[in-house]
């Protein structure tokens, strides 16, 4: 017991020694940072957004984010909450922003102006390496589905269905308790079978 | 009904089961293009650094000092301009000290 709090402490001291090292703007801290959280990050930004180019550049955008902003972490909650926070807002400004641009080019194609855009996709195209071809398809379409969640539903449950994080991790991120996440989880389910059920019919099945 | 029925398991399938997704490696030279784009940035920053002391509150004192010069500048413009307007006035209609003195009379 008495190594485990002791465990804790080292830990909370090393994280505490890191973060002002980070503050300092350390290149060598930023470096360990740089090694220890991509790929997680890289991976979040890939769950909400499934294109590798689109994502890589989200991941960028988070670290840049992160340097510029680590000062102001006050360190009420782990790096790595923080980190994956920022990961989160900014796949969502990215999705935000993908969506304005589409509602503003079908309005263009209404008025003649240009041509046609895709009505249904927030991404540049569907390339996830982690997905297998066969899954593919149907993947896709829950994708698709996702993004016509409400935000908070969306946010929830691409991290815990698609990025495989536990609950407790969810509401850490999201700053919610665990009963609101289960809750969210239900309407998230229960809008994407209505989602997919449309488009099933749509489809002609 | 069959169709429907399918559809339904479909979908259960999609959302129930624990999706397949693999971890992906980050794309290559991910570390060093992070590390670029941030030389830039501070680069970007130290070239604005100069300018960081003007916030907002010294914008708005600048402008107000601005304006303030020049409603002064324009009414001591007008008042001067006033005074030479009259002076021309009277020296036209003969009502000044200097058209009274003059060795003609």
């Amino acid at each position: 017991m008495g190594y485990f709090v002791f465990e804790k402490q080292s830990k909370l001291l090393d994280e505490s020694q890191f973060l002002l090292e980070l503050k300092n703007q350390s290149q060598s801290a930023y470096g360990k940072l740089l090694d220890d959280y991509q790929k997680k990050v890289f991976n979040t930004c890939l769950s909400f957004v499934p294109n590798i180019e689109d994502a890589e550049d989200i991941a960028q955008e988070v670290f840049v984010e992160v340097y510029n902003s680590v000062g102001k972490f006050k360190g009420n909650s782990k790096l790595s909450t923080w980190i994956y926070r920022i990961a989160v807002n900014k796949s969502l400004e990215f999705i935000r922003k993908k969506n304005t641009k589409k509602r503003f080019g079908f309005m263009q194609s209404i008025s003649g102006n240009t041509l046609p855009v895709d009505k249904s996709s927030y991404f540049t195209e569907f390339n996830h390496p982690g997905i297998q071809l066969e899954d593919k398809e149907r993947n896709e379409i829950l994708f698709k589905a996702i993004n016509q969640l409400p935000e908070g539903q969306k946010v929830v449950f691409t991290l815990h269905k698609i990025d495989g994080l536990s609950y407790k991790e969810v509401g850490e991120i999201t700053d919610k308790s665990i009963s609101s996440i289960e809750s969210l989880l239900f309407r998230a389910r229960k809008n994407l079978k209505e989602v997919l059920i449309n488009f099933y019919k749509k489809e002609g099945w | 009904m069959i169709d429907r029925k399918k559809t339904s398991k479909i979908i259960d399938e999609l959302l129930d089961s624990p999706l397949v997704i693999e971890e992906v490696n980050t794309p290559p030279f991910f570390k060093d293009k992070v590390l670029n784009k941030l030389s830039q940035n501070t680069e970007e920053r130290t070239a604005t650094d100069w300018l960081n002391w003007f916030t907002p509150k010294y914008q708005i004192a600048a402008m107000v000092l601005f304006v303030m010069l020049n409603f002064i500048a324009l009414y001591s413009y007008s008042a001067s301009n006033n005074e030479v307007e009259l002076q021309n006035y009277a020296q036209t209609y003969g009502l000044s000290n200097t058209s009274q003195d003059s060795i003609l009379n």
